[in-house]
């Protein structure tokens, strides 16, 4: 069971309890929040008594009157569990405070993730007294649209479940889909103008995140850069590998020298075969933490899809 | 008035003087290639190839990923270590060709040391390119520097086997 599902089953007024009455317990909930992004770490903005994912837990345990057995379940699977003393663990370990890193991982190593506050968790709406979760444009209660919140990831933004290069894209369009329909012109005509600026803001930057993630090659990009690995558009350097290079020279000599249709249309095949290869390899990269080889696949697949642009420029009527 | 004013003001538009076209394209919002960029864009000296196995020959071959570019650059060296010819290859954009063309006039007849002090804001400056078009002259220096380190490569080997 998510965690989200868990805060959605408390009855609403429960949960309105929590948030205005315990601000240790709202602080469990912001960190059940974080547990969605795949990285279950006790929370440091505050000073909890005990930690914060155990308590919500023993709370929400002792509301729905769950058997202890499905409560440690739960908190096996969402919370990361101490080498030394296992999940039900309530020390302040600094392993906890670590991402576990998985396979291994040559190159840069990934940014440690930044914990939230709870200002960033749950933001007061502008219209009224309810709270807006994180990523939420529209208030709930008073449909205020809401500022742009800089701070939010583009997976974030589409409520995707991590960052990671591997995204269902049917689930990318749905979600894509919902929030545009949130921000549709014919909902804002009657707000007054702060809101609709927001609005629009709002709806150019999701149009450009979902340009960026739908693409494997600028998701690469974005992810590569998100890190603060140097590839791909934001590489200044210049590479001088021998075998790459001439591959690329000598296909861009194969696609300039010929006019043949049937010819192209060849090319083109073999050059989106390539592309989905390079793909598969670029995923399995990123699953494995590998950023020297996600670079290098990144860089590949640009030449790649450079080689693309050229053949389709050369095919007019495909 | 108004027939009056029409014809000078169309002649100010059709034809305007050489030195107001940056000046024109300003106002307009465009921006222009430098004359030498346009020159040797359309103009390339030494397109080509030599054979890459010659032992006399130096290839470089860098690429740009960030736009995708690759450029080929080829130095025919004397028994001196002076350049007596150069070729190039660039598939990538105007600004990129044409600092591969000045790259391979520039190296020819100069000896492998000197041309390794060819900097890419030389190259840039005589083509006063854009700051966004600076890769593009740094790709010709470093293709300049890849070529001489092939045929250094290739004189040592060829040394150690006669010796």
């Amino acid at each position: 069971m998510s965690a989200r599902r868990l805060a959605s089953l408390l009855p609403k007024s429960c949960l309105e309890l929590v948030v205005w009455g315990q601000p240790r317990l709202l602080g469990a909930l912001a960190q059940s929040e974080a547990a969605l992004d795949g990285n279950c770490r006790p929370s440091t903005s505050y000073s909890p008594a005990e930690p914060a994912t155990s308590l919500a837990v023993r709370q929400y345990a002792s509301r729905a009157q769950l058997s202890s057995s499905s409560v440690t379940q739960w908190r096996t699977a969402h919370t990361a569990a101490c080498p030394q003393h296992g999940p039900a663990c309530a020390h302040d370990h600094a392993h906890h405070q670590q991402p576990q890193q998985s396979g291994a991982a040559s190159g840069a190593k990934p940014a440690p993730r930044r914990v939230l506050t709870l200002e960033e968790v749950e933001k007061a709406c502008r219209g009224c007294d309810k709270l807006v979760k994180r990523g939420g444009l529209v208030c709930n209660g008073c449909a205020t649209v809401q500022p742009p919140d800089e701070s939010l990831s583009y997976f974030e933004l589409f409520s995707l479940p991590d960052s990671s290069f591997d995204i269902d894209p049917q689930l990318l369009e749905k979600r894509y889909k919902q929030l545009q329909w949130n921000l549709h012109p014919d909902k804002m005509g009657h707000k007054p103008p702060q809101e609709r600026e927001f609005s629009a803001q709002h709806a150019s930057v999701i149009n450009l995140a979902y340009s960026i993630l739908k693409s494997p090659l600028s998701r690469a990009n974005y992810l590569l850069a998100s890190k603060g690995v140097n590839a791909g558009e934001a590489f200044e350097g210049t590479i001088d590998d021998p075998e790459l290079l001439m591959e690329v020279l000598e296909a861009r000599e194969e696609v300039e020298g010929t006019d043949d249709p049937a010819a192209l249309a060849q090319l083109l095949a073999h050059n989106r075969r390539q592309q989905e290869g390079l793909v598969g390899r670029l995923s399995a990269a990123f699953r494995a933490g590998d950023m020297g080889a996600a670079v290098s696949l990144t860089h590949q697949l640009q030449y790649v899809a450079k080689l693309e642009q050229e053949i389709v420029k050369k095919l007019p009527q495909l | 008035m108004l027939a009056s004013l029409l014809p000078s003001a169309a002649s100010a538009l059709s034809a305007p003087a050489v030195g107001a076209l940056p000046l024109l394209a300003q106002q307009l919002g465009r921006r222009l290639y430098h004359k030498n960029v346009v020159e040797h864009y359309e103009r390339p000296r030494n397109v080509g190839s030599f054979d890459k196995s010659d032992p006399d020959v130096g290839t470089g071959l860098v690429g740009a990923p960030a736009c995708g570019d690759v450029m080929k650059l080829q130095i025919k060296v004397d028994e001196q270590g002076n350049i007596v010819d150069a070729r190039f290859k660039t598939f990538g954009c105007g600004s990129a060709i044409a600092s591969s063309s000045v790259a391979t006039e520039w190296v020819k007849g100069k000896s492998l040391d000197e041309v390794l002090k060819i900097k890419n804001s030389d190259i840039a400056k005589h083509l006063s390119l854009p700051p966004v078009k600076l890769h593009c002259s740094m790709l010709a220096e470093d293709a300049i520097k890849a070529a001489v380190k092939d045929i250094q490569a290739k004189r040592t080997k060829t040394a150690t086997a006669a010796a």
